[in-house]
C-alpha cells in the first residue's frame, strides 16, 4: 500500500511568527497516526493545510493521491474531518443534522449512524445545543464515518473531554474505524491518548516536526541520564541525540535519543562523579521534547543560606 | 445537495424574516391608517410622498440585510461551523452562491414585499383622499433595489480577513455610503446610480467568491 498522507515542506507564516516550518511527513495507508504537540504547536494549522481550509505559504501536500490545494468534492466524500471542539449546527437536532450531512454523500450508511448514536444513547430528536460536549464528539464521529471514509483526519477530538468519556471515545472510535486499509490521523496533546491508539506518532513543537517514528520505538529510544557532579556543573556539550539539558543542584539531567557509547564517553570527560541511565515513559519524552529551552530554576537553599 | 444547504441556511435566517417582516407590516399597516399595538406612525397625507414610511421601509429592510449578512460570514466563522460546512464534498463556490443567492432574495422579499402591498393599497380606489399613480413608487423601488448592495457589503465584511476591526467594515461603510447618496442625489441621476450601484453589487459579489476561494478559515 503507498502513502495516504505526503507532506512536502509545508510551511505557514502568521505575520512574522512561523507557526508551521518546512514541514515533511509520510503516513501510509491503513496508519494510526497522532500527531502530537503542545497547544500553538502548529497542529491544527498543518491539518487545516491539509484541507485546504488553510492556504500553505510554501510546500505541497496530497491526500490520498491528491493535491489538497485542490481538493475536488468526490475527494471530499473519502475524507472524514472532525474539527476542533466538534463545530454543529447547535439549532438543528441530532435527526436533522444528519439529514443535512446526508443529503452530501451517495454512500450513506444510515444503519451504521443509527447504530452509533443507539450506542452512545443519544436520542435523533435531541437540539445539539444541548447535548454535552461528549455527546457532541459522538455525533461527529457518527456523522464523519457514515459515508465510510478512507481517511479520518481529527483535530484534538478528546479536546474539552472529562477522563471517562474520553476514554469511551477512544475505544468507541478505535472500534469503529479499524479497518483495513483504512487511516487516520489525529492530533492531541494528551500523551494517554495518543500511546494508546497510534501506531506512530509525530511531535510538534514550535512549528517543527520533531519526531516521526513507532510509537514503541520512541519510548525505546529515549534515555534520561543524570550525571551527578561535585562542585560546578558544566554543561553537556552538543552532539547528535541530545534533545534537553537541564541543572537540578549539583545534577545535570539530559534527556537523550539512543544513549550510546558516544554520550558515555563525553560524560566521563566533563568528570561526572555519577551517571545513570534511566527509562522514559512517553509523557516525558513528549514534556522533553516540546518544553523547549528553559533557564535553570533558583536555588531556595543557597539564596537563604549564608556562604 | 444545494437544496440542504438552501434548507440549512434558510432555516438560520427565519427569525430574522419573521420579525423584518412583522416590523415592516405594522409600519405599512399604520401608514394605512390601522392601529395596531406597535403602530406609532401617523397616517401619510399622501402615500409615497410622505419621507416618513418610505424611510422607514427601507431601514428595516437595511438593518436586516446588514444582520443576516454577518450572520451568513462572521457568525458561522465565529461558531467554527464554516470548517464543518467547508468540508461537505461541494465546490466551496456553491457553498458561497448558496448562501448569496438566498440572502439577496430574502433582502428583495422583505424589501420589496410590504412596500407592494402599500401600493396595491394606495392604487385601489377609496382606500385614501389622495391622488395616486404608480410612477409616484419609483423612488421606493429603487431603494428597494439598492438593499442588495448593503447585503453584499456586509457579506464581504464578515468574510474578508482584516488586520484591525475597522478596516474589516470597509466595504460596508461604502455600500452604506452608496445608499444615502442614492437617497439625497437629484432625481435626474437616478438611471445613472442604479446602473452604478449594480456595478458595485457586482464587484462585491466577484470579490467575496474570491476571498471566499483564497481566504484562511481557521
Amino acid at each position: 500500500m503507498g502513502d495516504a498522507i505526503v507532506i512536502e515542506g509545508l510551511t505557514k507564516h502568521y505575520g512574522e511568527r512561523c507557526v508551521v516550518d518546512s514541514v515533511n511527513l509520510r503516513i501510509p495507508a491503513g496508519c494510526v497516526y497522532g500527531f502530537l504537540g503542545r497547544n500553538g504547536a502548529g497542529k491544527s494549522t498543518l491539518i487545516k493545510m491539509l484541507l485546504g481550509m488553510v492556504q500553505p505559504d510554501a510546500g505541497q501536500a496530497t491526500l490520498l493521491g491528491e493535491n489538497t490545494r485542490e481538493l475536488t468534492p468526490a475527494m471530499r466524500g473519502r475524507i472524514a474531518y472532525l474539527a476542533e471542539g466538534h463545530p454543529l449546527y447547535r439549532w438543528m437536532s441530532v435527526g436533522e443534522a444528519v439529514r443535512f450531512s446526508r443529503a452530501f454523500h451517495s454512500n450513506w450508511h444510515d444503519r451504521f449512524v443509527d447504530g452509533i448514536l443507539d450506542h452512545f444513547s443519544i436520542s435523533s430528536k435531541a437540539k445539539i445545543g444541548r447535548l454535552s460536549n461528549g455527546q457532541r464528539a459522538q455525533v461527529s464521529l457518527a456523522l464523519a464515518l457514515a459515508p465510510d471514509p478512507e481517511l479520518l483526519i481529527l483535530d484534538d477530538p478528546t479536546l474539552g473531554l472529562d477522563t471517562v468519556v474520553r476514554r469511551d471515545f477512544l475505544e468507541s472510535m478505535i472500534h469503529l474505524i479499524q479497518r483495513s486499509g483504512r487511516t487516520i490521523l489525529f492530533s492531541s496533546h494528551i500523551l494517554g491518548d495518543v500511546e494508546r491508539v497510534a501506531d506512530r506518532i509525530g511531535i510538534l513543537a514550535n512549528g517543527v516536526l520533531r519526531v516521526d517514528c513507532p510509537t514503541e520505538h520512541f519510548k525505546m529510544a529515549l534515555r534520561r541520564v543524570v550525571l551527578e557532579f561535585v562542585g560546578a556543573v558544566p554543561e553537556f556539550p552538543h552532539c547528535q541525540g541530545l534533545v534537553s539539558q537541564r541543572q537540578h543542584g549539583g545534577k545535570l539531567e539530559l534527556v537523550v535519543v539512543g544513549y550510546g557509547d558516544e554520550h558515555a564517553a563525553l560524560a566521563e570527560s566533563l568528570g561526572a562523579e555519577s551517571v545513570e541511565v534511566l527509562e522514559m515513559n512517553l509523557e516525558d519524552a513528549f514534556i522533553a521534547y516540546t518544553r523547549g529551552p528553559t533557564r535553570p530554576l533558583p536555588s531556595f537553599e543557597r539564596e537563604m543560606m549564608p556562604c | 445537495m444545494l437544496k440542504a444547504l438552501v434548507w440549512k441556511e434558510f432555516r438560520e435566517l427565519l427569525p430574522m424574516v419573521a420579525l423584518a417582516l412583522v416590523a415592516e407590516f405594522a409600519l405599512v399597516c399604520s401608514a394605512m391608517g390601522m392601529r395596531l399595538g406597535l403602530a406609532t406612525m401617523e397616517r401619510g397625507e399622501i402615500p409615497f410622498i410622505g419621507t416618513d414610511l418610505r424611510s422607514f421601509v427601507t431601514h428595516v429592510p437595511a438593518i436586516f440585510a446588514i444582520v443576516m449578512a454577518l450572520w451568513q460570514t462572521w457568525w458561522e466563522s465565529s461558531r467554527g461551523t464554516f470548517l464543518f460546512l467547508l468540508h461537505r464534498p461541494l465546490p466551496r463556490s456553491e457553498i458561497v452562491a448558496a448562501k448569496l443567492l438566498l440572502g439577496t432574495a430574502l433582502c428583495l422579499i422583505v424589501s420589496f414585499l410590504p412596500s407592494f402591498g402599500y401600493a396595491l393599497w394606495a392604487a385601489a380606489p377609496g382606500t385614501h383622499a389622495s391622488p395616486f399613480d404608480w410612477s409616484m413608487t419609483a423612488s421606493t423601488w429603487r431603494e428597494c433595489l439598492a438593499i442588495p448592495g448593503l447585503y453584499f457589503g456586509g457579506f464581504l465584511s464578515g468574510l474578508r480577513p482584516a488586520r484591525w476591526f475597522v478596516s474589516r467594515f470597509f466595504p460596508l461603510a461604502a455600500s452604506v455610503a452608496m445608499l444615502l447618496f442614492q437617497e439625497s442625489a437629484p432625481e435626474g441621476f437616478a438611471p445613472l446610480l442604479v446602473g452604478l450601484g449594480l456595478a458595485i453589487d457586482a464587484y462585491f459579489v466577484w470579490v467575496i467568491f474570491n476571498v471566499a476561494a483564497t481566504r484562511d478559515f481557521s
